[in-house]
């Protein structure tokens, strides 16, 4: 009760929190995603969008402190939602069932922590460069390349973005009633289909990368 | 027919609870669920034991007295229904049947499969009204209302408070619940002036009573038996937030002592 006073309000104003931040959360992982597409492109492509990207120093710490405020705003209310939801219910039932959740419905919390300890990790394998065998700033795809051509990193990714996959599922279907956006049925049926069709596409174009990486490396080394 | 009974027994609030098993060979297809508990019970009687307290009243879902969980899903494996509308033939021949009581904090266990719902009127009582003119009664038509909105009003306003949605909730929250009234007396002109308040005045009640958050699972939207739309909570949400917005309630009042000097001096 304590830390849901710290932070006030009630669980409405709460999730319209979280899906505020999860709209930033989304579109950036949407942007990340188009961005990172350039790996199929090639060596110079990606390094010259790595780049561009950096270009202006005042517009990507902007961009970083606004995707940090919200990252730390969608994790610490989801924390505090969540215990409260042992509050709610202290005595917990000797059979339950769930007979309408989606996949990504019931493992938002779990799909969650596993992105936190991803984003952790890949912040410092990939953009800071701890972590990682050989890391030359600004030579993104060699980076990509070099970090992919062993199998653990590559799983690690791989399980994230199914993770991700799942967030989004459910996250992009929820913000929108968090909001109060979505009020006709139908068109909660059409998010719905677009939130998972959305979700599909960021986490299998998103986990191709380590994966092609890695195939090309083991193609490579053969 | 063969039915096994795993029933949630607890003589009192203070008592430890466990799942004492019935059995019973007079189960008819025909019956309903809590006519087996009627049947059970008269059994328990006759040997002396403490009957199966559960509730019940117009057993034709229409009063929402009655409610537990049946294997884990609230009223039972049907949409549409409530729990006296289950019955056996719903279920197969020899299946064991777990029941137990809707769980909350803020549904206070009574007895066995009987909880306290008041939280439910409180909310209600926090903003579940509209104001009306005294005097004559208003001219039958004077506002008209759009036969949508009437439909979706209707709909919210099917609610009987059984307190389903509450406890088939991964999170116990009153989310539908309240989502109903306010979207029921939102929807139509009587309920305009107090819009805003309603929302904020019930949502804050439900969080005080200790019911959980939403996480638009759509469990409630399953195990409700009127088959409320998931859409009342986002109607909801969407009340309660503009009302935030717009600072409702919180209008400063403005008051000027008669004779203050209009100059300072």
């Amino acid at each position: 009760m304590a830390t849901s006073v710290e932070i006030g309000a009630t669980s409405v104003t709460k999730k319209a929190l979280m899906a505020v931040s999860g709209i930033v959360l989304t579109v950036y992982v949407v942007l990340h995603f188009a961005g990172n597409l350039l790996y199929f492109a090639g060596p110079e492509a990606l390094d010259a969008y790595a780049a561009l990207l950096h270009r202006n120093a005042a517009l990507l710490w902007s961009a970083r402190a606004v995707l940090f405020a919200s990252f730390c705003v969608h994790v610490v209310v989801a924390l505090d939602l969540y215990m409260r939801k042992q509050v709610a219910r202290p005595i917990s039932y000797g059979r339950y069932e769930r007979a309408a959740s989606s996949l990504g419905a019931r493992t938002m919390i779990w799909t969650g922590l596993v992105l936190l300890g991803f984003v952790v990790y890949h912040v410092l394998h990939l953009t800071l460069g701890f972590a990682h065998p050989a890391y030359v700033p600004g030579r993104v795809y060699s980076n990509v390349s070099v970090a992919f051509a062993s199998v653990v990193p590559t799983v690690i990714y791989v399980v994230s973005m199914i993770a991700l996959g799942l967030h989004v599922s459910h996250g992009v279907l929820a913000m929108t009633q968090s909001l109060g956006l979505t009020l006709r049925r139908d068109r909660l049926r059409g998010l719905q289909r677009l939130s998972v069709i959305l979700a599909l596409i960021v986490a299998l174009g998103l986990a191709a990368i380590p994966i092609t990486a890695l195939a090309l490396s083991l193609t490579r080394g053969r | 027919m063969r039915i096994a009974l795993e029933v949630w027994r607890q003589r009192s609030p203070e008592e430890p609870g466990r799942f004492v098993r019935y059995e019973t060979a007079e189960a008819s297809p025909d019956m309903s669920l809590l006519e087996l508990l009627d049947v059970v019970n008269e059994d328990l009687v006759r040997k002396g034991e403490e009957p199966i307290a559960f509730d019940s009243d117009c057993r034709e879902g229409i009063c929402g007295t009655c409610g537990f969980m049946v294997n884990g899903l609230a009223h039972g494996p049907l949409k549409g229904a409530a729990a006296c509308q289950v019955y056996l033939r719903n279920f197969r021949d020899g299946e064991t049947l777990f029941l137990e009581p809707f769980r909350a904090k803020a549904f206070p266990l009574i007895k066995d499969l009987v909880i306290n719902r008041s939280a439910l009127d409180r909310i209600i009582a926090a903003g579940g009204y509209v104001s009306v003119n005294t005097g004559n009664a208003p001219e039958a038509n004077t506002s008209t209302i759009p036969k949508d909105f009437a439909e979706e009003a209707m709909d919210a306003a099917a609610c009987i408070a059984c307190g389903a949605c509450i406890a088939a909730c991964p999170n116990a929250s009153a989310a539908l619940f309240t989502g109903a009234k306010i979207t029921h007396l939102g929807k139509l002109p009587q309920g305009q002036p107090e819009r805003g308040r309603r929302a904020l005045r019930m949502v804050r009640a439900a969080a005080a009573e200790g019911f959980g958050h939403c996480t638009f699972a759509g469990e409630c939207e399953t195990a409700c038996p009127k088959s409320i739309p998931l859409q009342v909570i986002t109607q909801m949400n969407r009340d309660y937030l503009a009302a935030r917005l717009r600072g409702e309630g919180r209008a400063p009042t403005r008051h000027i002592e008669p004779g203050t000097p209009k100059r300072r001096r």
